[in-house]
């Protein structure tokens, strides 16, 4: 399923809120301009026992109707992840769309990002059945590779109710888990 | 005549090539000034694709600089160069008009924060990427490109870095078939203006009375203001187009290896 760009508005903005809602996980952030609307979240991760920053950003293609997910890494000192490395970290997951990673150019920054080419996710958000936030769903596959899973609760409506249980997640399994700051 | 496909422009386009002056910058204080190295480079191409050949021209003439291709990055008018655009659209956007040529510098310094290496295997990956991105425009649920063999994208890729226009062309041929019955859907464009991202937004080759579309109605589209005030010319190939060109003749005569129609707005102050 394809979206309006007012429809992926709405979905960005309702899946920012109700994560700030939540608490006690990792917040977006929403950022407009004339260019356009985009998410971001910020934060630190282990990964081969070495904390790195991941940049996420959201933004909308107008080609393909859907959501594109940005993103890169970078180490303390400020030195990004290579492509090598970006490759080794997203094929771990063992997903079929960490195929599609390519650096581009970022649509609002201008400068080269990662991200998961969508030319596959109309065909592959038609096979995802359940309600809940049309970007949590997206993201629940195209945050795979790179380690961002959508909090359980946004495929819910009770988001509010849930806020008790979701502060005692269980630890993430594999190599790529939140820090404690 | 609006809508068909001309040889003749398609061959000179892409046998065009760009005159640029290449600076090594110095870091250490010698004040002694390295000779300038010049290069023709195809417009349709890529800097990435020609790198490794320009250090290995200035390393001939001036032994004592140490240049990996590695480390080194561009610039141009004070700003890295984006070397994922390709090289035509860089021209047009830094070319000063009073000089034949653009100038750009090899920096050795550490890269800035934002500027990318971009390796040969990157800019084929971005390439692929716009590729499937013009032909998802052009033909929506129609995907030439999906079901194209691996060898003949490898193929589009090894007509641009070889310069083969014939092996190139015997399968872009088939990605810029359009007629009455079978119409674009949509041209791929992508408009630049200095110091930002390139735009884009869908641009169906007819309005809604059945119409072709210019070039004004694709440029009024991206931004209310850019066509108004006449502060801009717009160029694609090194060529001013005149506002009334249908979109159609432009998506099959004017667009680059990757299938868009980029287009650069240049300041007319400085014409």
């Amino acid at each position: 399923m394809s979206v309006t760009e007012p429809e992926f508005r709405r979905a960005l903005a309702d899946f920012v809120s109700r994560i700030d809602q939540l608490g006690k996980t990792e917040r977006w952030t929403l950022h407009k301009s004339d260019i356009g609307i985009c998410a971001k979240q910020s934060v630190m991760i282990k990964w081969r026992k070495e904390a790195v920053n991941r940049q996420v950003h959201v933004t909308y293609n107008s080609t393909y109707g859907v959501p594109v997910l940005w993103f890169n890494f970078y180490r303390r000192d400020g030195t990004p992840l290579t492509c090598s490395e970006i490759m080794e970290m997203s094929h771990n997951e063992d997903s079929e769309i960490s195929q599609y990673i390519s650096l581009n150019e970022h649509p609002i920054l201008g400068v080269l990002f990662y991200n998961i080419h969508p030319c596959k996710t109309k065909d592959i958000l038609n096979e995802l059945d359940g309600k809940g936030n049309y970007i949590a769903k997206w993201l629940s596959v195209y945050g795979a590779p790179i380690g961002i899973a959508p909090p359980d609760a946004l495929f819910t409506s009770k988001a509010l109710s849930q806020r008790s249980e979701d502060a005692s997640q269980s630890s993430d399994d594999g190599s790529l888990s939140t820090l404690e700051m | 005549m609006a809508g068909e496909f001309d040889y003749e422009v398609s061959r000179k386009i892409w046998e065009a090539a760009v005159p640029v002056e290449f600076q090594v910058e110095r870091d250490d204080d010698s004040g002694d000034a390295c000779r300038p190295c010049y290069a023709m480079l195809p417009r349709c191409s890529y800097f990435s694709l020609h790198l490794t050949r320009i250090l290995e021209q200035v390393r001939a003439r001036e032994e004592s600089v140490k240049l990996d291709a590695d480390k080194v990055w561009l610039e141009c008018n004070g700003l890295p160069l984006k070397t994922y655009y390709p090289v035509g659209v860089l021209f047009d956007l830094y070319k000063p008009p009073d000089t034949p040529t653009i100038t750009v510098l090899i920096k050795t310094a550490p890269r800035p924060e934002g500027v990318s290496l971009v390796s040969k295997d990157t800019m084929e990956s971005i390439f692929m990427q716009s590729l499937k991105e013009a032909n998802y425009l052009k033909r929506r649920k129609d995907q030439v490109v999906s079901t194209m063999k691996i060898d003949e994208h490898k193929q589009l890729w090894s007509g641009i870095v070889h310069d083969r226009f014939d092996e190139f062309w015997s399968i872009n041929r088939r990605l810029m078939e359009c007629s009455e019955e079978r119409p674009f859907h949509d041209i791929p464009i992508r408009l630049y203006i200095t110091g930002q991202p390139f735009r884009q937004v869908p641009q169906p080759p007819h309005d809604e009375n059945g119409e072709p579309r210019t070039l004004s109605h694709a440029l009024t589209s991206l931004s209310s203001d850019l066509v108004e005030n006449g502060k801009y010319r717009f160029i694609s190939h090194g060529i001013t187009l005149p506002l009334e060109t249908p979109l159609t003749y432009l998506g099959k005569n004017f667009a680059y290896p990757d299938n868009f129609v980029h287009i650069c707005a240049v300041s007319d102050s400085s014409a």
